[in-house]
């Protein structure tokens, strides 16, 4: 068992009965990586989904408890949900958006240059790697949450969460150095 | 990997979050991995997210303390103080509505604005209907010849004078030619009764129903209303109603002839 870390000591607690502060700074601490995590989920629409995130935690924040550490873990579970819900629905009906180069992980290189500096992006690392190896690596790193965390929202163990963790850094890893050589 | 050099991993927490990660690696692939790590977690640092007006109107203002505009989790709880308590109710709790936090209070000296709404909306609103009313009855001119004659009926009534001293000049007008019709018939009838009955001289002496047989035939068409009162020329009905006056009865006695009243407008020579 992994001894209790703390995902982030320098968090205070809030006031629970702030409702209004503890959501704003929500709001002003946590979007910038709820975007950047349904943009690596590949959902449509990043922004509106991220208001709609926060939208649907101010409906809840009556019954938060844990300060800004709790509205994260909470947060994060409705991302995590409407990213389910996005890739769900898509499945059942294929949507048409528009195409952006920089997010198409099929794109051609024009130069070796580009080939260099394209096949290395961090969105295409994860694109290189299974749904749940993606999933553990943006919960811990780009959310910031904890095992225990992590594995409330994903529905596992926290020994299926740290052995998933492990194994995605493996392969991440592998596909990286693999990049790197066929760049080379 | 050269790229990855140009990402710097200057926050600390970022710095922090990637040792936690990396915690149950070896060393020899934690150094590999650390780079890539710092990469992924350059998406959590994107641009900021502008709040729909929705989720503004939720938000706190700007400029408060509390904001986390610096990214520093450690300031969310800096700005906790009454008056931030103040300024942060409002926001949230117009949005829920009487929440159970909501002192009563606030929510007194939140009623009286609503209720003077309506009030003032129905003022404006009569207002605005009496204002029309005006115009189209100020264009109308026979409401301003019914109001002038009801200002002035009332003038007359305050001053002292009938109510119906303005009106007479139009109503009363067939008035004296039925009354001057009617006399010349009447009196020629009478001058020939107390021929007939000279011993009959008081009006006591002639009970009523004895009136219709004393009658002469000529007048006996016109008896009837006021000869079952008696004949008594007294009272007849005003001039000022305007109503031809019937001939009078021819009765039997030395009863006064009947004279027109000296107010009929137009009168007798």
């Amino acid at each position: 068992m992994e001894p209790h870390e703390d995902p982030n000591p320098e968090i205070p607690t809030m006031d629970p009965g702030d409702h209004a502060e503890l959501f704003t700074t929500a709001f002003r601490t946590l979007s910038p990586s709820v975007h950047g995590y349904l943009r690596a989920r590949g959902v449509d629409d990043c922004e509106a989904v991220t208001q709609d995130v926060f939208l649907s935690l101010y409906s809840r924040i009556g019954s938060l408890r844990g300060g800004l550490d709790g509205a994260k873990a909470l947060v994060f579970t409705i991302a995590h949900s409407r990213a389910v819900d996005h890739h769900r629905r898509r499945q059942r009906t294929p949507a048409l958006v528009p195409h952006e180069p920089e997010l198409d992980p099929r794109a051609t290189p024009a130069t070796t240059e580009d080939l260099a500096l394209g096949t290395t992006g961090a969105l295409n690392l994860l694109n290189s790697l299974t749904d749940d190896h993606r999933e553990v690596l943006l919960l811990r790193v780009v959310a910031d949450l904890s095992i225990d965390q992590t594995a409330d929202i994903m529905g596992r163990s926290t020994g299926a969460i740290k052995q998933l963790q492990r194994r995605a850094l493996e392969a991440l890893r592998s596909h990286a150095a693999t990049r790197e050589l066929s760049a080379s | 990997m050269n790229h990855l050099n140009d990402h710097e991993i200057d926050d600390h927490n970022d710095q922090k979050v990637i040792d936690q990660v990396l915690t149950d690696v070896d060393p020899d692939g934690a150094d590999s991995l650390r780079p890539l790590l710092a990469e992924l977690r350059t998406l959590a640092h994107g641009g900021p997210v502008e709040p729909g007006p929705l989720l503004e109107a939720l938000l706190l203002p700007e400029d408060r303390p509390a904001a986390g505009a610096s990214g520093a989790p450690g300031s969310a709880s800096a700005g906790s103080g009454a008056d931030d308590d103040t300024r942060a109710v409002p926001v949230l709790q117009v949005l829920e509505g009487d929440g159970p936090r909501r002192p009563a209070r606030r929510r007194r000296a939140a009623q009286p604005a609503r209720r003077r709404r309506p009030l003032a909306a129905a003022l404006v609103l009569t207002a605005a209907i009496g204002a029309g009313t005006a115009a189209a009855a100020a264009a109308d001119e026979g409401f301003r010849s019914a109001l002038g004659d009801g200002i002035s009926s009332v003038m007359s009534v305050l001053g002292g004078r009938p109510a119906s001293a303005p009106s007479t000049p139009t109503s009363p007008a067939p008035a004296p030619t039925g009354a001057s019709a009617a006399t010349p018939q009447s009196v020629p009838s009478s001058a020939a009764v107390p021929n007939a009955k000279p011993s009959s001289g008081a009006r006591a002496a002639s009970p009523a129903p004895t009136g219709p047989r004393t009658t002469a035939p000529g007048a006996e068409a016109s008896t009837s209303p006021e000869a079952g009162l008696g004949g008594v020329p007294s009272q007849l009905p005003s001039p000022n109603l305007g109503i031809p006056l019937p001939p009078l009865p021819t009765v039997p006695g030395s009863l006064p002839q009947p004279t027109a009243p000296a107010g009929l407008p137009g009168g007798l020579p």
